[in-house]
């Protein structure tokens, strides 16, 4: 069972079979993978119990798709459990891998801003709110619109790749410019 | 195969959900394995330095796109629009996304599968999502004001490549596949050379 217990596989075996994931959610569940839509609902849920009016007069929360249904229902539904089973995979990934190992400051930020833990959560949540705010007014992420809505050829999808890749890079290469930080090679278990 | 469609579909609507959770679970193990659940790899593919992120990006595009072209052709599944499809919209939120993915080191799938590695920062950064989307709900009814939300209509006709540029998707899905398979080829001959530094 080496393979299950590999550090890192193939990028391209990866890929594979992430490929062929999709073709089960369209096929079993007629949909695509996505996971921003599963963050506004987690905003519905939150907001129902805190602010409930709040949440009724929000005209974004409140959108219905063709068929009259919520989009952001507060429920958690496919979209939803898909998340959280991304979490529960990942972590049953590293457990058999044994690399689970807690992480407040990667390599590169630490070669690039140094290892002050509370500078590198911060700019972690701000990261996070830029993310997602910018996913949400393309309509989706490098999973959303990358992964399923560039294997669909749609020209929308593959105009935010181009967009997420320009600004990326050009973001990237301005703020982590040590010359220490390189890449590590891939851990030993690689096909 | 056709007949599953009807049997199926139906069997597993009440199950929708744990079904979503399973594709998720294989979903998260796929991207730990691939390495990608890092912000290393991540942030080093943003500098051009490591291609495992597109390697696994463009494969996926590739092996996902033509079995569903395929499974289309058969009618056994339909196309997901995230239509209309506004392009002025798209072009600043994939831009917005890009410089917060440099920052955060995480794109949103990843940030989660992070956590599952024990990332501190990730679960900070998923936090930090969550305000973000109760940010751009308040944002909405201004940002739709602006008229950033409703400009430059793609043509509800022609989405997709194939539609856009009149051909069909099985004279493109082979030069996409020589592309990716180029573009692949250059990845892996140029960056070794690279880590030399």
């Amino acid at each position: 069972m080496n393979w299950l217990t590999a550090k890192r596989w193939s990028p391209y075996l990866t890929g594979i079979l992430i490929g062929v994931l999709c073709w089960i959610a369209f096929y079993v569940s007629n949909k695509p993978i996505g996971v921003t839509t599963a963050f506004a609902k987690s905003v519905a849920m939150i907001e129902k119990q805190a602010v409930p009016k709040h949440l009724e007069a929000n005209q974004y929360l409140q959108s219905t798709d063709n068929e009259g249904k919520k989009t952001y229902a507060p429920k958690p539904d496919w979209e939803w459990m898909l998340v959280i089973g991304i979490f529960v995979g990942a972590l049953f990934s590293s457990a058999l891998s044994r690399d689970f190992r807690p992480e407040v400051v990667p390599g590169v930020w630490r070669a690039t801003a140094g290892k002050s833990g509370i500078m590198r959560l911060f700019f972690a949540f701000l990261g996070g709110v830029i993310v997602m705010f910018g996913a949400r007014l393309a309509g989706g992420c490098t999973t959303g619109h990358g992964l399923s809505g560039g294997l669909q050829l749609y020209v929308g999808s593959w105009a935010f790749l181009g967009a997420l890749f320009v600004f990326g890079i050009i973001t990237a290469m301005l703020i982590y410019r040590a010359k220490k930080a390189v890449p590590q090679p891939p851990q030993p278990g690689k096909p | 195969m056709n007949i599953m469609i009807p049997i199926m579909r139906p069997l597993l609507e009440n199950h929708q959900t744990i079904v979503g959770l399973c594709i998720g679970f294989i979903f998260g193990i796929l991207l730990h394995k691939g390495g990608v659940t890092k912000f290393d790899v991540i942030v080093n593919q943003l500098r051009l330095r490591d291609f495992t992120l597109l390697k696994v990006m463009l494969t996926a595009i590739l092996v996902g796109g033509v079995g569903i072209y395929a499974l289309l052709e058969r009618g056994v599944v339909t196309l997901h629009p995230k239509a209309p499809y506004y392009l002025l919209g798209i072009l600043i939120g994939g831009a917005i996304f890009g410089i917060g993915m440099a920052i955060l080191g995480y794109c949103p799938g990843t940030a989660v599968g992070s956590v599952g590695s024990g990332s501190a920062h990730g679960l900070v950064g998923v936090i930090g999502m969550l305000i973000g989307a109760a940010l751009y709900a308040e944002a909405y009814p201004l940002l739709k004001n602006w008229g950033i939300l409703t400009s430059w209509l793609l043509d509800p006709e022609k989405q997709t490549w194939p539609t856009l540029l009149n051909i069909k998707a099985w004279t493109l899905w082979p030069i996409m596949a020589g592309a990716i398979v180029l573009l692949c080829l250059i990845f892996e001959l140029v960056v070794p050379a690279k880590k030399e530094q």
